[in-house]
């Protein structure tokens, strides 16, 4: 293939644009009134010679024939057909003018002739016109489906020169002004003709010979020749016309033109017909695919069938005997030449072009086909037995409409068996295919057999290059298939998904519109992808979820995949799409088992990290509970080992975060606690020495500490709040307050360094202090209103001096007030007190 | 797609582009040809270069003194009237009014027009040709330039390049009737009588109102022996123009060849009584015209007596039939006299370099001798001379044409009298091929046969 620079095909669109506007200006100009002779002028240089006369026209009344030279019109001399218009146009129709002609025979006359109107395109140019836009149309569907394959350029030159041939060269010349523009664009096209269709035959489908040359020494030099030469082929028939003119100058003879082409042109178009026939067949014999080799013959038979009556009737007859007669009949089979192109294109593919074709549109045609031959059957029956008593028979209409109903529908499944057989057997299948895919993934309860079914067959059966999945996993889409140089994860793009839903669920990425130009990130997502070979972009989503993705390359060879595959891979996708879904909800429900069971574990350990009893001082009760919100607790108590010997302190805290991660904080802290109060530190140095273990944890978690101890003479309530609420003290008459608390209290864990101070206060036999977390007060009713502090307040005081029943209490009414409502945040009461008479030491409620 | 679309756009703005010019270039004002602040002088030089096409001297005359009274600095008429005046003071007083011109206010076609003429008035023929080979550089489809440049060649008698110079004038001015009519002589004179009846009737069919074209085919027609329809040219010509001098000299020599001498001297008395062809009476034509329908009406005294004098010496003191007449009468006096001038006469044609003129020459010297030789009664001598003479004539124009018909007839009979059957019939053969009626109407008086030899009774 020779190299390119640059893309041709707004070039090529140009000239199409250029050729289609010039046939419409041929064929426009025709229906403009004019004053017409009636003579059809011959392609005689420098000469008005006729070729052919409308019967009854005002040439033919005047006597003028085919063969004679008209020297002059209304006393001007012509000598060329634009010369003739340009005289002509002055006149109007039914004016007589004064002809100067000079017989075959060598007589001269004068005769008048009658003008009347120009004649418009008789039966053979129409044939001629709509085979050529038939080309063109072609042409430019295979350059619209492949606009960047050289040989569809190729094609489309082709067609276009064939489209400029056969409207504007085969136009009935009537002295038209367009005439010459039109006639000479002809013969142009013409010209170049033999050129564009040699290239075409050997580069089509692709340049086999050409491969195949430059790899063996002995062809390698014609290989690189045609590199570099290749466009010669476009230089040697302008050459050949030139040299034809110039030794007709030399013999002093004007070179016979055969539809404004001399006999060597025509002689080139017969050789470069031949090569390039013998192009397409070595190209063929070197294709691998059998589908290939069926459309190229296809394409050779069409070709060789269309194009030889051509160049016979035009070389052979038409040149030999000067006359254009036979033509047209080497113009009808040339249909052949588009007729077996756009069918090798549809059954076969080639040019890797794939079509589609409506099976409603194609059967109604059929329908209309088959009616319109009953119909001519039924006429030419009626025409045949005209005379005979059989039609004259009252029972001739019944049975011939018996005979239509029983033979018609036959007859119509017969003619659609064969076009599903060609047309549409690859796609029954394909159908099939694509539903048996659907239904087995649907069956498949395994996420990884889903994927694989998809992600594998997929490719296969539509011949992908690949398919990717990616699934959403948290807030990022993960490749779980496909291939690896794709990227392994993808970001949730809400635009794209947006656009997604719109569009359809599968989209091709250079379709996504305006859309890379909203949004930076699709663009580049786009772009990263496509720089992987992908060209396809699909929504995984049902009604619940959005599930994924999935990411298609494009199809083996240059063949697009078709609206209708596209559909059935939607089709199929969404079917993926429900199968993932369930098969990932199973996933889901699977691994949510097994973290409730390892929750459940790890809520039996927290349950058993609580004392099941609680030791104070000596004269003092203490009461504790622990009410989680969830299966697993961020707050907890404990009983530590105090700086006296003696003594033991309670601590309570509050985890902030709540389900598992507060959960293991709250094992931290509590640990973390445990292990530093065995070295009996002071409180505050325990308080900074914890502080100081979990913010070094780093997970910037933090805990709300409340510390409570007896004074050595257990008078005195030691204590230490870090993040907790102020503890409440009641006093033995039932007024309740709160306990002082130091400047500072920050929780433990929320800053590197932490500055606690321990506080005392005098407690009263018949005295409680409660310590809580927050829980309490911010528990809600249904209504939404908190519990508060007011009501903690109200619930202390009136309940008696016994710790355990002030538990009891605060718990019991928050359970009222939240009347079996959501439990927001875990509750934690730890009450202390001096007792009246001598109690138990300590209770866990 | 987008290039595409840009694509498109440029190009429709450049067709846009190109469409505007093309209509401006269209309607443009025409550039004026020839130089003149008077419209209707301009119109009147036209109908004046019109009537010179039509070859209608006098009107073209009056023409043009006429666009020379409506602008009196006008320099294309001055310089058709010094070309067209007959007489010479008058033609003198243009030229002169000619070197008044300011060239630098003409066109470059009046420039050259002028310098060329004044060039060939003074006889500097290299600068006129240096004018014309400059003009023809400057403006190679210029048609006034390719029409001097074909007269050129059509006057030095290079008849191939003239005819080429025509077809190439044609080629851009394919209704330019000089051209057709000039090339019509061309093949008329090579012997292609088809193709110049088709000059000749492609120059009638463009100028209907015209004489000349008539007169051309008619001349053609009557040495081609179709004398029907030369008459009914001849009948045109008198019909558009009465006084056109060249009908009634057709019409003689139709009379001539046809065998009708009645028509032969009707046309002469036309021709007397028609004013504006009495000039033809200055040229010795007239009586030329008269001596030879005298002598075919058998009167050979007085053809002969015609032929003397003032009209022997209107004629350049040679004349075939007089020469003819005097061999007849055995006045060698005369007859040398007639040779040597007619010999004279050759070496400065020879001097000049035309040597087509010259062989014209050479064969009037031949057919003298054949004539002699016959009235000799040396058959063999008299016929290696008239076929000398016949392969050194033409049938240029209806003149020489008839001449040439002439001389085969006389090399006619003296093949017959000379008992070579088989040459004298390949002579009428040839004859026949041109006129298959001049023998039979144009029977050649026994005259100069040797029993016939002098005139006398």
């Amino acid at each position: 293939m020779e190299s390119r620079s640059f893309n041709t095909t707004p070039l090529l669109l140009a000239f199409g644009l250029v050729a289609f506007g010039l046939a419409g200006l041929s064929i426009a100009d025709m229906f403009v009134p004019r004053p017409y002779d009636g003579v059809v002028p011959d392609d005689v240089p420098g000469q008005l010679v006729v070729r052919e006369v409308i019967p009854g026209s005002g040439a033919d009344q005047a006597g003028i024939e085919p063969g004679d030279e008209i020297k002059g019109i209304a006393r001007e001399a012509v000598s060329s057909p634009a010369r003739a218009a340009r005289v002509l146009n002055r006149y109007r129709a039914g004016q007589e003018v004064v002809y100067l002609v000079k017989k075959s025979s060598g007589e001269i006359i004068f005769p008048e002739v009658r003008l009347g109107l120009r004649r418009i395109g008789d039966g053979a140019y129409l044939y001629s016109s709509t085979l050529g836009f038939a080309f063109f149309l072609v042409g430019l569907f295979v350059l619209v489906r492949q606009p960047t394959m050289r040989v569809s350029q190729i094609f489309f030159l082709l067609c276009g020169l064939f489209l400029l041939f056969l409207v504007c060269r085969m136009r009935p010349a009537a002295y038209s002004s367009v005439d010459a523009l039109v006639l000479g664009i002809g013969t142009i096209a013409f010209l170049l003709l033999p050129a564009a269709f040699l290239h075409f035959y050997l580069l089509f489908p692709r340049p086999a010979w050409l491969n195949a040359a430059a790899e063996s020494p002995r062809w390698r030099p014609i290989a690189r020749l045609w590199r570099v030469g290749w466009p010669m082929i476009y230089v040697i028939p302008p050459l050949v016309f030139w040299i034809s003119y110039r030794v007709g100058e030399a013999r002093e003879t004007r070179p016979e033109l055969t539809h404004g082409a001399p006999a060597a042109n025509w002689w080139l178009l017969a050789l470069f017909m031949l090569l390039g026939l013998m192009a397409l067949l070595a190209n063929s014999r070197r294709l691998n695919s059998a589908r290939e080799r069926r459309g190229m013959a296809m394409v050779m038979i069409g070709s060789f069938f269309g194009l030889a009556p051509f160049v016979i009737a035009s070389l052979a007859l038409d040149s030999d005997q000067h006359s254009g007669r036979f033509f047209f009949l080497g113009v009808m089979p040339l249909a052949l030449v588009p007729l077996t192109f756009a069918y090798a294109i549809v059954r076969f593919q080639l040019l890797d072009i794939r079509v589609i074709l409506r099976r409603s549109l194609l059967y109604t045609v059929t329908t209309a086909l088959v009616t319109g031959l009953y119909a001519g059957g039924i006429a030419t029956f009626n025409a045949f037995f005209r005379n005979s008593t059989l039609v004259k028979s009252g029972y001739f209409p019944i049975i011939l409409a018996l005979a239509i109903v029983l033979l018609f529908d036959p007859l119509r499944r017969r003619v659609q068996e064969v076009i599903d057989r060609y047309f549409f057997a690859g796609r029954s299948r394909l159908q099939r295919t694509m539903v048996e895919l659907g239904e087995a993934m649907t069956a498949q309860m395994d996420l990884q057999a889903v994927v694989e079914e998809l992600v594998e067959k997929l490719p296969q059966l539509l011949d992908l290059r690949f398919a990717a999945l990616y699934l959403l996993r948290g807030y990022r889409l993960e490749r779980v298939a496909g291939p690896d140089r794709l990227p392994a994860t993808l970001p949730v793009l809400p635009e794209l998904e947006r656009h997604l839903q719109r569009r359809g669920m599968l989209t091709r990425l250079d379709q996504l519109g305006a859309l890379p130009l909203r949004s930076i990130e699709v663009a580049n997502l786009a772009d990263e992808l496509t720089a992987e070979g992908a060209e396809l972009i699909g929504n995984l989503t049902s009604r619940r979820r959005h599930i994924g993705m999935v990411v298609l390359s494009g199809k083996q060879g240059q063949i697009a995949l078709e609206r209708e595959e596209l559909e059935l891979l939607e089709r199929l996708l969404h079917q993926a799409s429900l199968a993932l879904e369930t098969s990932m909800l199973l996933d889901e429900r699977t691994q949510k088992a097994e973290l409730e069971r390892e929750i459940a574990i790890a809520a039996t350990i927290q349950s058993q990290l609580l004392p099941a009893q609680l030791l104070f001082a000596d004269g003092w009760e203490v009461a504790a509970e622990c009410r989680p919100a969830r299966i697993v607790v961020g707050d907890f108590f404990a009983q530590l080992p105090t700086d006296d010997a003696e003594q033991s302190a309670v601590i309570f805290g509050d985890v902030s975060g709540k389900s598992v991660a507060g959960a293991l904080m709250m094992m931290a802290a509590h640990e973390a606690l445990y292990a530093l109060a065995m070295t009996r530190p002071q409180p505050a140095e325990l308080f900074a020495l914890t502080n100081r273990r979990l913010y070094e944890l780093g997970k910037r978690s933090f805990v709300a500490l409340g510390y409570f101890a007896a004074s050595g003479d257990g008078c005195n309530l030691r204590y230490l709040v870090a993040g907790q609420p102020p503890p409440l003290l009641r006093r033995r008459e039932g007024t309740v307050s709160e306990l002082p608390l130091p400047d500072h209290r920050i929780p433990i864990g929320a800053m590197p360094i932490g500055s606690y101070r321990e506080l005392e206060q005098p407690i009263e036999p018949g005295d409680l202090v409660l310590g809580y977390s927050d829980g309490v007060i911010d528990a809600r009713s249904p209504d939404g209103d908190f519990f508060g502090y007011d009501r903690l307040c109200e619930v202390m005081a009136e309940s008696p001096a016994d710790a355990n029943i002030l538990v009891n209490n605060v718990m019991q009414a928050v359970r009222d007030f939240t009347r079996g409502g959501l439990q927001y945040d875990d509750l934690t009461l730890v009450a202390v007190g001096r007792r009246l008479a001598e109690t138990a030491r300590g209770q866990v409620v | 797609m987008n290039r595409v679309v840009l694509l498109v756009v440029v190009l429709l703005i450049l067709a846009a582009g190109g469409g505007a010019t093309a209509v401006w270039w269209w309607l443009r004002p025409p550039e004026p040809e020839w130089t003149s602040a008077s419209p209707r002088a301009i119109r009147k030089l036209e109908t004046g270069l019109a009537d010179l096409a039509k070859m209608y001297a006098v009107d073209a005359v009056r023409s043009f003194e006429e666009a020379l009274e409506l602008d009196p600095s006008f320099a294309m008429p001055k310089l058709h009237l010094a070309l067209l005046y007959p007489s010479r003071s008058e033609r003198m007083r243009m030229v002169n009014a000619l070197r008044e011109v300011e060239l630098e206010a003409l066109t470059p076609r009046e420039r050259f027009l002028l310098s060329y003429e004044l060039a060939r008035f003074d006889g500097r023929e290299g600068d006129a040709s240096q004018a014309l080979e400059t003009f023809r550089e400057r403006d190679p489809e210029d048609p006034y330039g390719i029409r001097v440049q074909c007269r050129v060649y059509w006057e030095a008698q290079k008849w191939d390049a003239a005819e080429e110079c025509y077809h190439h004038l044609l080629a851009l001015h394919p209704n330019w009737v000089e051209a057709h009519n000039n090339l019509g002589y061309i093949a008329m004179g090579r012997g292609r009588f088809t193709e110049a009846e088709e000059r000749f009737q492609t120059y009638r069919y463009l100028a209907p109102d015209q004489a000349n074209p008539r007169h051309s085919l008619a001349m053609l027609l009557t040495v081609l022996g179709r004398y029907e329809e030369a008459q009914a040219e001849i009948d045109e010509m008198v019909t558009i123009k009465a006084d056109f001098c060249d009908a009634y000299t057709q019409k003689i020599e139709l009379g001539m060849m046809s065998g009708q001498l009645e028509l032969a001297r009707g046309g002469l008395e036309q021709l007397r009584s028609i004013e504006a062809c009495s000039y033809l009476q200055d040229h010795g034509a007239m009586c030329s015209l008269e001596a030879w329908v005298l002598y075919l009406d058998g009167e050979l005294e007085a053809a002969r007596q015609h032929l003397t004098g003032s009209c022997l010496e209107r004629l350049d003191g040679f004349d075939l039939l007089a020469h003819r007449l005097a061999v007849m009468n055995g006045d060698a006096e005369q007859v040398a006299e007639m040779e040597q001038k007619l010999r004279h006469y050759l070496d400065k044609v020879v001097a000049a370099e035309r040597p087509i003129h010259a062989q014209f020459l050479e064969s009037l010297l031949a057919h003298m001798r054949g004539i002699q030789a016959l009235a000799a009664g040396d058959y063999r001598a008299a016929s290696e001379a008239l076929t000398q003479a016949d392969q050194g004539l033409g049938y240029w124009g209806g003149e020489r044409a008839n001449i040439k018909l002439f001389n085969q007839l006389n090399l006619l009979r003296t093949l017959e009298l000379g008992g070579r059957a088989e040459q004298a019939a390949a002579v009428r053969r040839s004859i026949d091929a041109v006129n298959p009626r001049l023998i039979e109407a144009f029977p050649l008086p026994d005259v100069i046969m040797p029993s016939s030899a002098a005139l006398g009774p």
